[in-house]
């Protein structure tokens, strides 16, 4: 069973479409990149899988249930913006997370909090934007989750913070999961995707393997994303 | 799950209602002190002024109280922090009955904390008036013929959800109001007026009903008053569900995170 499933999914902001008519079906144990340019859907659709959104028509599954309270116990999910409380410091985070998600692994965030030097009693509002994002990352892939739908994370960050990230996300994530990326920056993530999805105007038009676009187009990820979504 | 929300929001708003408590204990027993000890001359201007800034403390609390029931609401469901909260594997009838519970718990703590306040402030100024509480309750039973004990539990459940309906219909406001693509704060802030004006017509359009009733059947005034407490619960709990619906569908089918 598809741990993530689009039947026909449609979703409009009023009169304008964001998604239109998608059927997707993604399997576990796949890092899958969500690429397209701004405006092209993509988090609409990350927002969705989360149950932020309704959609307009058709229907969204994970690991075939419609999103809800469930489903957000697989799900692990990265918004565009920083979501965690500026009031809590890292032990509240920690605490919280515990709380709420049971496969949620604290030596691992402890772990990883440490090796960035942040202090357990530090507060967030105290940390640095860079150092928030870097904090959300951490929590979000201390879990063992079936699904991780990471939105733009490595977008408006600086090339090192990148590699951190991506290092982060491959180093932590369960491979029997499957790890939906959703980017526009293809260079830095190319190298880790097993999948690739180009999304425009709410249309998929193409999702294949990595290794399938280079042996059939002799072209790189990047140089495809170029020459498809060309202004 | 609700437990835990409860466990956090409590956690959030402790953090700025803990040190108001403290103020107003420190400010009472300032209060107290100036009126048993400090009463003529300059003392008697220290026990003014002790008193002026008691008012202020019971005022910025219940204040606080209110403005933090809304500031919670927004800024950790329908701001950023909603990002994390809505993908919690919690329902969203567990985010708003944490929020309620909460909110509600602060309003009569602090009303509690502010009655107890006034009444240890002002103890002395009630003996030298040689108050007679309990011969006030009598007559006032004999008058009108009431239990005291069940018109100050009609009451008091009336308070209750008077705070309940004040939480929700904030809640249904705020939640519609940011299902807007554009100035969410000020619809916000006109359902709100809007919410507040249709309740209160309803509200006096029932009341009048309810004597009209009474008049015409020549009831007894403990009846009376007892026929009048009761309706006003039922338009309370009646405004109290409508807002939770409204708020509940806001959030669940049109949810318009940042």
């Amino acid at each position: 069973m598809p741990i993530f499933e689009c039947r026909d999914l449609s979703k409009s902001y009023g009169d304008v479409p964001a998604l239109s008519h998608v059927d997707l079906a993604l399997e576990p144990g796949h890092i899958v990149g969500l690429l397209g340019p701004n405006g092209s859907g993509k988090t609409t659709l990350i927002k969705l899988a989360n149950g932020l959104l309704t959609p307009s028509g058709g229907e969204l599954l994970i690991d075939g249930q419609k999103p809800g309270p469930a489903t957000r116990a697989l799900v692990s999910y990265l918004p565009e913006r920083t979501g965690i409380p500026l009031w809590m410091n890292v032990t509240q985070l920690l605490d919280f997370f515990c709380d709420f998600y049971t496969d949620f692994r604290r030596d691992r965030a402890e772990e990883m909090i440490a090796h960035l030097g942040i202090q357990m009693k530090q507060s967030v509002k105290e940390m640095s934007k860079g150092t928030r994002e870097k904090v959300q990352l951490i929590l979000v892939m201390s879990r063992a989750a079936r699904l991780y739908l990471l939105d733009e994370p490595i977008g408006g960050v600086d090339p090192a913070t990148r590699d951190y990230i991506i290092g982060t996300i491959i180093g932590n994530y369960d491979p029997d999961a499957t790890l939906l990326i959703s980017t526009h920056l293809i260079a830095d993530v190319e190298n880790v995707l097993d999948d690739v999805i180009f999304i425009n105007r709410g249309q998929i038009v193409l999702h294949a393997t990595t290794d399938e676009i280079r042996e059939q187009n002799n072209k790189s990820v990047d140089t495809l994303f170029r020459e498809v979504f060309k202004c | 799950m609700l437990g835990k929300l409860i466990k956090h929001e409590f956690r959030a708003t402790a953090r700025t209602m803990v040190p108001l408590f403290l103020i107003l204990l420190a400010v009472t027993l300032c209060a107290f002190a100036a009126f048993n000890f400090l009463t003529a001359g300059l003392g008697g201007m220290f026990a003014a002024m002790f008193m002026f800034l008691f008012f202020l403390a019971v005022l910025a609390m219940l204040i606080m109280s209110f403005v933090l029931m809304i500031q919670r609401f927004k800024n950790n469901l329908l701001s950023d922090e909603g990002y994390l909260m809505f993908t919690l594997p919690v329902s969203i009838h567990s985010l708003l009955w944490s929020k309620l519970i909460v909110s509600t718990v602060w309003f009569i703590a602090a009303g509690a904390a502010s009655v107890l306040a006034t009444m240890l402030s002002t103890a002395r100024a009630a003996r030298a008036a040689d108050a007679d509480w309990r011969g006030m309750g009598q007559s006032f039973s004999d008058t009108f013929g009431l239990n005291n004990v069940g018109y100050v539990l009609e009451l008091a459940l009336a308070l209750l959800l008077g705070c309940v309906c004040l939480c929700l219909l904030f809640y249904a406001a705020m939640s519609l109001g940011h299902s807007f693509a554009h100035n969410k704060g000020l619809w916000s802030v006109l359902l709100a007026i809007g919410f507040f004006i249709v309740a209160q017509m309803l509200g006096i359009t029932s009341l009048v009903a309810v004597f009209r009733i009474n008049a015409v059947n020549t009831l007894s005034t403990a009846v009376q008053i007892h026929a009048s407490l009761g309706s006003m619960l039922a338009a309370e709990a009646v405004y109290a569900a409508v807002f939770y619906v409204v708020t509940w569908l806001s959030l669940q089918r049109r949810m318009n995170l940042a």
